[in-house]
């Protein structure tokens, strides 16, 4: 089933076009890349579908709905998460207390008391942290941790929500080679528990190693698409990149 | 001790109610909505219940009732103003309050104009304050706890981000101001009940400026803070009587060193305090850390 | 009318070298400086002390006060704004900060003043500059007024050019872009800071200096009516934009003199405050968006 569509999707800033004209299809249950030089559009294209910025033109659909106008909360409440390129947690909250805000204003699901949910929210909380193996570090503040820890925070608060479609943008940035292998076993077995994944990145290592399919973008556009190891191997996407491969950095 | 009590009694009370209104600021400020409605509302607060109770109605009644239809105005001015934010939002609140100060000025009938109100019925005690106070401060201790504390600081840190994780922002930030604003005229109607008097020069710049002090003094980052800092404030100028001319000048330069070299407040003070006995300092720990990790 | 007139533009004037103070802090520093008042005040009462014993000519009366008022604000931002945003980091994290340290040092240069002018109001004696009144054109008016007039454009026009035209001014408006980059380009974002505190300041002390002679006394507190006017301003062309300033500054004097005029006298200073209502609500940037620096 088709969880997200973009049709011809541009988001202009004045005379910028950061996106301009993005078709994409995104199964359910599959982990999409999307690659491309500094500059193509990625995370102007993920701002527009987790709706923090305004879409000029085009259509984009979730599950089925028009949510193109949508506000951000509403697309974050009907299942979407994302992490951001640069670490955005709270500097006064523990780590458990920054993974439990990312289930905190997904309501009520169905019936049931207030405290049975938020006792659900407490475990989604607690296993998204034992995923990335953040449990002695619960109790820590965000400034006292590693960059690449705190990373690992982000995408556990992600996880948390119990999203349906995540959005990942650069998450493994600052990572040493184990913490990056890590966050690809955590990344492939969410995809076995039927979770959409969409991941910006840089690395290609970690791109062959992880999706089943990719986009590349270039100048707001489409470059190519298809099964990673051979779109990233046309002489289109290699020029594009102009010699700034990072195949494993 | 009993007679200490008794011969403070009226600066206690001016505490009192002054950490409402500190409660109301800090409320605000806290989710990062900055607004100073509250003082205005303090105002508007005041002149109802001075004129409802003057006109028999019963204190409780009367409390209710303005509290209750403020709300309403207080909605609409967060929906005109909802797009405004930090210093810009600040602007047009004050803006308000000095408005509401030249409507009391201005509108004798109901606020005795530039002479104000005098011989209010005193129906609030000591008693009914602090009351209403812990009501508050149980009240305020509870929103800033749990998913509704972490909402909160989300809203002040990171609306983006809040926006991400499922957080209505527009409405949250509409709802903290019109319960600031709750708080303001709560305060401003215990305020007028108490001390009998009210007159529009005690509304305007001075409640702001005071208001300010109380939340740089107290800290914002606790529900105590205000309560310990409208203490301060009401008893600063008894402690500072030494000082006579000097006083405004003390008050002045302890505002200023708070604010940049202690800005927690006494919340942050007690904060960074415990922690000091608690963990030993960090950098020391990074160090074994460090050890630990070559020798592995 | 035409008198009315007259009169609108000396107090345009007077509005004008204010507000072109706080347009400064605001739009190049990002501080919202509520001791703005008190430093205009600060160059009323120097001119006041310095010629209380011998009558010094205006000619060193105005400069004295324009330095000391322009130290002033230069010693604001030493010891309070450069440490907050050092400690802050983020430049919009600290304008709450910066507001409270302002209030800080408001009351403390108030009470000073107070001591110093013992709380009664205080002027400039005669012998510093010889008022004669004149007829032109039907219109009575005194050299002082003419000198006011003058002197306000001299300055804030030099200023607008200065700033537009020149090196420095490309300085400080890159400084209110981009403090950080400001200074990988070899320019000093600490210099440009206390060079704009001290020209803000400076105007201030003239106005102070000015608005002294023109209604013959001053009092500590005289400053408080006019700060919000001064934000009205400032909001109404565009913050940072000094034309903006300017005309903003005459238009609302204008509006004012019409409002005591031909509707109420009491309403007088509301015209301000509802100015920045109105102007926030419908447009925030002010009238002069191109030549503002932009605060989303």
């Amino acid at each position: 089933m088709t969880l997200l569509q973009l049709e011809n999707v541009k988001v202009w800033f004045g005379g910028v076009r950061a996106v301009d004209g993005v078709d994409m299809r995104l199964e359910e249950g599959k982990l999409y890349g999307i690659i491309g030089p500094n500059g193509s559009g990625k995370t102007t294209l993920i701002n527009a579908i987790s709706r923090l910025t305004h879409v000029t033109a085009g259509r984009i659909s979730y599950r089925g709905s028009d949510v193109t106008n949508a506000p951000p909360h509403l697309v974050a409440r009907a299942g979407m998460a994302r992490t951001f390129q640069s670490i955005r947690l709270l500097d006064h909250l523990t780590v458990r207390e920054n993974v439990l805000l990312g289930t905190d204003r997904l309501g009520d699901h169905g019936g049931g008391s207030r405290r049975a949910a938020l006792a659900a929210a407490a475990d989604a909380a607690d296993a998204a942290i034992e995923r990335l193996g953040l449990q002695s570090l619960a109790g820590q503040y965000p400034d006292s941790l590693a960059y690449g820890t705190q990373r690992r925070v982000e995408i556990a608060r992600a996880i948390a929500s119990g999203a349906k479609l995540l959005l990942l943008d650069e998450p493994i940035a600052g990572m040493s080679r184990t913490e990056r292998d890590e966050v690809a076993d955590v990344l492939r077995a969410l995809r076995a528990d039927g979770l959409t994944q969409v991941l910006i990145e840089h690395d290609l290592r970690m791109v062959l190693r992880t999706c089943d399919f990719v986009y590349v973008l270039n100048l707001g556009r489409n470059l190519a698409q298809g099964l990673p190891a051979e779109t990233v191997s046309l002489p289109e996407v290699q020029e594009a990149y102009l010699g700034r491969t990072h195949a494993g950095a | 001790m009993l007679d200490w009590f008794d011969s403070n009694e009226a600066l206690i009370q001016s505490a009192l109610a002054l950490s409402i209104l500190g409660f109301s600021v800090q409320l605000a400020l806290r989710a990062g909505v900055f607004s100073l409605a509250g003082v205005g509302f303090w105002a508007i607060g005041g002149y109802s219940v001075a004129n409802l109770v003057g006109d028999g109605w019963s204190t409780p009644l009367a409390i209710a009732v303005t509290v209750g239809a403020t709300l309403l105005p207080a909605l609409g001015l967060a929906l005109i103003l909802r797009r405004l934010r930090a210093l810009y939002l600040a602007m047009a609140t004050f803006a308000f309050v000095l408005i509401v100060q030249i409507v009391a000025l201005n509108w004798d009938s109901v606020t005795g104009g530039p002479v104000g109100l005098f011989a209010i019925p005193v129906t609030v005690s000591t008693l009914g304050l602090l009351l209403v106070v812990i009501a508050c401060a149980i009240g305020l201790f509870f929103w800033e706890r749990g998913r509704h504390g972490r909402v909160m600081e989300s809203l002040r840190e990171d609306e983006q981000l809040a926006a991400s994780l499922g957080v209505d922002v527009p409405r949250e930030r509409v709802k903290v101001f019109v319960v600031s604003a709750g708080l303001g005229t709560l305060s401003g109607s215990l305020n007028a009940l108490m001390f009998n008097t009210l007159t529009a020069d005690q509304a305007g710049f001075g409640l702001i400026t005071t208001v300010l002090m109380v939340i740089v003094l107290g800290g914002t980052r606790a529900w105590w803070g205000p309560l310990v800092g409208a203490f301060i404030v009401t008893w600063l100028p008894e402690v500072l009587r030494f000082a006579e001319d000097y006083r405004e000048v003390i008050q002045g330069a302890i505002v200023l060193l708070v604010v940049v070299y202690a800005p927690g407040g006494v919340v942050g003070a007690v904060r960074a305090l415990r922690r000091l006995v608690r963990q030993p300092p960090r950098r020391l720990l990074a160090f074994n850390s460090g050890v630990k990790e070559a020798a592995e | 009318m035409s008198q009315h007139l007259l009169d609108a533009i000396v107090l345009g004037s007077i509005y004008t070298l204010f507000a072109l103070g706080l347009t400064l802090s605001w739009g190049v520093l990002n501080v919202l400086n509520l001791a703005h008042g008190a430093i205009f005040i600060a160059g009323g009462l120097t001119a006041y002390v310095i010629t209380k014993d011998s009558a010094l000519s205006l000619w060193v009366v105005l400069p004295a006060a324009m330095v000391v008022s322009g130290l002033l604000a230069v010693a604001l931002e030493v010891v309070a704004y450069r440490p907050l945003r050092k400690r802050v980091g983020d430049v919009h994290a600290a304008e709450l900060p910066m507001l409270i340290a302002s209030v800080g040092a408001a009351f403390m240069l108030t009470g000073i003043g107070t001591r110093i002018t013992g709380n009664q109001p205080v002027g400039i004696p005669d012998g510093v500059f010889d008022v004669s009144s004149h007829e032109i054109a039907g219109l009575r008016v005194t050299n002082l007024e003419v000198l006011i007039i003058v002197v306000a454009l001299a300055l804030s026009i030099g200023l607008a050019m200065f700033v537009r035209r020149s090196r420095h001014g490309r300085a400080l408006r890159a400084l209110a872009h981009d403090p950080y980059t400001c200074g990988l380009l070899g320019i000093s974002p600490e210099r440009m800071a206390i060079a704009t505190m001290f020209v803000s300041g400076a105007l201030a002390g003239t106005a102070g200096v000015l608005l002294t002679m023109q209604q013959s006394a001053i009092e500590a507190h005289s400053w408080e009516p006019l700060l919000l006017k001064g934000f009205a301003i400032i909001v109404l062309g565009g913050v940072g934009s000094v034309w903006g300033a300017i005309i903003a500054a005459y238009l609302l004097a204008v509006a004012e003199i019409g409002t005591v005029v031909y509707v109420s006298g009491s309403l007088r200073d509301g015209v301000a405050f509802a100015l920045i209502l109105v102007l926030l609500l419908f447009r925030p940037q002010g009238l002069f968006t191109r030549a503002a620096w932009q605060r989303s």
